[in-house]
């Protein structure tokens, strides 16, 4: 019954994310320690049941009755919406407070998980499946934040730069391996603390169902026979597949430039091309195209791995087809270096759970996803072999020397812009001056110019209280910010200071029940 | 008719109706986009009894989210979703005539209209729909950047020089960040917030939306003046004579919308762009576009949804994405059992036919969430102006932070509507800049692609067959026009009944 009460996943728990948690914090300034554990108790039995009637707590003191009463009297209006008003009022005044990272207590308040990578990806898909997992288990919400880009360092790096109080775990991945030696970030994995690998993914070389090799080394063949013929995709130039392609090319003695690298961007789209008959093999993993090779479409050659995978034992290893190479995408939670070393224990130990439970393996059956588990000392030192291995095979693949393979490369795309942009920008000063429009004037829209100055005054101090919001926001918090800027614009627009200030508050508490209640947005 | 009665069960239609109206408000929020929604929802539909449960929820929010885009982006020039920059377009100035409550019935009977379409093509051609767009490489969506891009001309009022700035401003923009062909950095300056990229959202929503704002500010009773001028009502035969009067627009819109959405590689913004593009070329009123007009509110809105629709073409198919939101959907999908790809008509047979079902279903009830979004956006705007220039403001930071939770994102909002004011205050249009950051990395990375592939040979681009018929298709609209023009000058009977019809 539990399970299936529809309400339970998004909203109660996000409630307890931040209107539990601020509420508490709020509370403490309010009615003191006394009535607190009554309150709370009062929120979490009435969220859980989704009735709209608070029930009581056992929790005793003058807090408490205050604070029931004005629960009740407006229980009809949902307490909620209340309760994180109430948490608004002293959070203002106090401002946001510092935690000191004690370990006694963790965790105190919600924990971020960092996703590198894009919503509804594997490893995000991963992520929330383990943010899940260890809410139910650490009794404070984990919220996943995908922080993408820059081929992972953007995440990776917020990850590592993140407080080191274990409220900041980052979902690693494989590129952490590649990124220093291809140039993309200076980050390693000794930037981090290495908690549990949880996945290990091996790399598989796929081709088409009705293509003409049977097996790895009749591909190979063809490859030596035919240099710079064949053409492979799978991620970018010097992503995860194209290494693992490059390594298994070296091990069998074959020059990476051999075969043409089509860029994309992931093994989804390299699968539209292997399917298109647009390149002629795929380097990804097994899960990734288990759509494709179960619906007939593609077969798989060899999979990169040391022995034949559990979930698909029929795929021989390149190591039985004679090359003597593996390659595997790996997955694992982390926390910034120089987290003290018991909430380190802790986490590994509740990811030691999850890792063994019922559910974990079934989820990761279903996705496709290969269980590899390591502990912390485990996991390090795979991550040493890993950074050694794959900086060989950077350093031997010649990723350097670009240009090679006829690619115009990142400067040839914005230099040809450049050139168009002055150009156009001639031929339009040069056009406008004989249409006798000069170019500064207020054009289609002159009717509604009203001054003759650039911009308005309301329209300066907006920008000016704007960026001032922005500025102060990571210091005084998102409620004070957007308190005093969304009062200070009102007011100067003309509305009376007590509607601005009742409009603002009311705008700051609809902004938090919208953003970081439904949708788990932390904001600063 | 099994599958009907189970779906029309309350325990699946009450979720389905909620998760509707939260895709109206995600859609209707800036800075929230479909995809989020969908990535929240699905881990909570696997405690759903009734898998069907959680189909319903990703398609309703996926379409309605789609619609909802356009709420703002007709009354507050703000996109809600990348999908309704177009939309901005005619929208707005319909809005700012008084008719922004006609532009949005409209906006939503054409996105019912065009989703049935684009799912009535799903049910019965998708697999040849889905094998046609295999054909489609890098050569081919280089050709389709460029022709995206030939819109920027096109949707330009003005100048038509200064679309093209604008246009080449996006794309040199669009730059920035790690290079996705050989993934090394370029004009980041050592930034780590740089490496990401500059987010189009959140220059589409500075762009739009602040610099709207903005202006509005010359004057002190300007904003939210068109929401809360709503002159016209919009009575249903109103907006079906539109409908019937523009039933072509309507078709090719539809046919696009939903065959650019079955292109993993283009989703519904493109489609959007794309459609309004062709309606624009093939109207009887060409100068009319950009100024208010019907045809240019139908077409975008239309193909946006029908896109939806198609993305889920590939999906189904061969078990490939056509968006970001099919991405998460295909996820889910495992997670229910059901393994999309060529067997999944034979294996789980029922499954897609509820799949089926849940779309046409979901195309109805649009009408009534659809209407009610309209209504409270727009009881919204009745509030003071002063608080609704503050809360949009307010929610354009949000929005724009929450895209990938950095504040780099809001500082990129606030320069991009400076710059917007400015921009506009020369002349300079900010739809073309839009698209130039939107298609700038698929010209860039396919043509890339494409030389990396053929060894630097050009001639694939120009001999591959629906690389030709591309070229050839571009060089129409260009010339097109003024072909048609001497033709008319030749047969002027023939002028003369166009010109009665115009």
């Amino acid at each position: 019954m539990k399970d299936l009460f529809p309400l339970k996943l998004p909203a109660p728990p996000a409630m307890e994310a931040d209107g539990g948690a601020r509420l508490r914090r709020a509370l403490i300034s309010l009615v003191g320690r006394s009535g607190l554990d009554g309150v709370s108790t009062l929120r979490s039995t009435a969220t859980e049941d989704g009735s709209p009637h608070p029930v009581h707590g056992q929790g005793q003191g003058e807090g408490e009755q205050n604070l029931r009463h004005a629960l009740f009297s407006t229980a009809f209006l949902g307490h909620s919406i209340l309760s994180t008003l109430l948490a608004f009022v002293p959070l203002l005044l106090t401002g946001c407070q510092k935690q000191n990272p004690s370990t006694a207590n963790y965790p105190d308040r919600s924990i971020n998980l960092i996703v590198p990578w894009a919503a509804g990806g594997g490893t995000d898909r991963l992520a929330r499946f383990v943010a899940d997992a260890l809410q139910r288990r650490l009794g404070q919400p984990v919220i996943v934040v995908n922080r993408v880009g820059g081929s992972g360092a953007v995440g990776h790096s917020a990850g590592a730069l993140a407080a080191p109080d274990g409220h900041t775990l980052t979902m690693a991945t494989f590129e952490l391996s590649t990124m220093r030696a291809m140039g993309i970030s200076k980050l390693t994995w000794a930037d981090f603390v290495p908690v549990a690998q949880l996945n290990g993914d091996a790399a598989a070389i796929l081709v088409r169902q009705d293509a003409a090799w049977k097996n790895l080394g009749e591909l190979l063949e063809t490859i030596r026979q035919e240099p710079a013929q064949l053409k492979m995709s799978g991620t970018a130039t010097g992503g995860a597949w194209d290494l693992a392609r490059s390594g298994l090319l070296l091990a069998a003695g074959i020059p990476v430039t051999t075969v043409i690298w089509a860029p994309t961007q992931g093994s989804a789209p390299a699968l539209v091309e292997l399917l298109g008959g647009h390149v002629d093999a795929v380097c990804c993993s097994v899960p990734e195209a288990v759509s494709q090779i179960e619906g007939g479409q593609a077969r798989v050659l060899a999979v990169l791995s040391p022995e034949r995978l559990a979930d698909f034992p029929d795929y021989p290893t390149a190591r039985e087809q004679g090359v003597a190479y593996d390659a595997v995408g790996w997955r694992g939670i982390m926390l910034p270096k120089g987290t003290p070393l018991a909430i380190t224990r802790l986490l590994n130990e509740k990811l030691a759970e999850i890792a063994a439970s019922d559910g974990f393996r079934q989820f990761m059956k279903r996705n496709g996803f290969a269980v590899m588990v390591r502990g912390p000392g485990e996991f390090a030192e795979f991550l040493r072999a890993e950074d050694a291995r794959w900086g060989e095979v950077i350093r031997n693949a010649g990723y350097e020397t670009l240009g090679q393979n006829h690619d115009p490369g990142p400067r040839a795309m914005p230099i040809l812009l450049a050139t168009l942009l002055v150009l156009c920008l001639v031929a339009e000063g040069y056009l406008s001056r004989r249409r006798e429009d000069a170019p500064l004037k207020c054009g289609a829209r002159s009717a509604e110019c009203g001054s003759t100055s650039w911009m308005s005054a309301d329209a300066v101090f907006l920008l000016v209280a704007l960026v001032i919001y922005v500025v102060a926001m990571p210091w005084i918090g998102f409620s004070a910010s957007t308190f005093a800027f969304a009062g200070a614009v009102m007011w100067r627009l003309g509305t009376k200071w007590w509607l601005a200030a009742a409009g603002s508050v009311v705008l700051v508490v609809a902004i938090h029940l919208l953003f970081v209640v439904l949708f788990k947005v932390q904001l600063p | 008719m099994d599958i009907l009665l189970s779906l029309l069960q309350p325990g699946v239609l009450i979720p389905w109706l909620l998760g509707m109206a939260f895709g109206i408000f995600v859609g209707a929020t800036p800075g929230l986009t479909a995809t989020m929604a969908v990535t929240l929802i699905v881990p909570f539909t696997f405690y759903l009894p009734n898998p069907n449960t959680g189909l319903a929820l990703i398609l309703g929010i996926s379409f309605s989210a789609i619609f909802a885009g356009d709420i703002p982006s007709v009354y507050l020039r703000i996109p809600g979703t990348p999908a309704s920059a177009a939309g901005t377009l005619d929208g707005h100035e319909m809005a700012k005539q008084g008719r922004g409550k006609l532009a949005l019935m409209l906006d939503l009977y054409c996105s019912c209209l065009g989703g049935s379409v684009g799912v009535a093509l799903l049910i019965l051609v998708a697999p040849q729909l889905a094998r046609f767009a295999l054909r489609f490489s890098n050569f081919e969506y280089f050709w389709l950047g460029i022709v995206g891009l030939g819109i920027a001309a096109v949707v330009t009022q003005g100048p038509p020089l200064r679309g093209v700035i604008a246009a080449l401003l996006g794309m040199l923009l669009s730059t920035v960040g790690i290079d996705r062909v050989s993934g090394t950095p370029r004009f980041t300056f050592r930034q780590p917030e740089l490496t990401g990229g500059i987010d189009f959202i959140a220059v589409m929503i500075g762009l739009f939306g602040l610099s709207e704002v903005l202006r509005n500010l010359r004057r002190r009773d300007s904003l939210a003046a068109s929401a809360t001028t709503d002159q016209h009502g919009a009575r249903p035969w109103e907006v079906l004579v539109a409908m019937w009067k523009h039933k072509f627009t309507l078709l090719k819109s539809s046919l696009l919308g939903t065959f650019v959405g079955a292109l993993p590689g283009a989703g519904a913004d493109i489609a959007a762009w794309a459609a309004y593009g062709l309606a624009q070329r093939t109207s009887r009123t060409p100068k009319a576009f950009g100024t208010g007009c019907l045809e240019g509110v139908i077409a975008p809105t239309t193909a946006n949804n029908a896109a939806v629709a198609g993305a889920w073409i590939p999906a189904l198919v061969f078990g490939i994405p056509g968006d970001s939101v099919t991405a998460v959907a295909l996820g889910a999908l495992l997670m229910y059992n059901i393994k999309p790809g060529p067997l999944v008509f034979e294996q789980n047979g029922t499954q897609i036919q509820s799949i089926f079902l849940i779309a046409v279903i979901t195309q109805f009830l649009l009408l009534p969430a659809g209407w009610f979004g309209i209504r409270a956006f727009g009881g919204i705007l009745r509030l003071p102006r002063s608080v609704v220039t503050t809360a949009v403001v307010v929610f354009s930071v949000v929005g724009a932070y929450s895209l990938r939770n950095d504040l780099f994102d809001v500082r990129v909002m606030i320069a991009a509507g400076i710059a917007g004011y400015f921009l506009e205050a020369w002349r300079v249009p900010p739809a073309p800049l839009i698209l130039g950051l939107i298609l700038g990395p698929m010209v860039e990375e396919n043509l890339r692609a494409g030389l990396i592939k053929t060894r630097g040979d050009f001639t694939p681009f120009f001999t591959r067959p629906i690389c030709l018929a591309l070229v050839l298709l571009l060089l129409a609209s260009f010339l097109g026009p003024s072909v048609a023009r001497w033709l008319r000058r030749h047969a002027t009977s023939s002028a003369v009944m166009a010109g009665g019809a115009g």
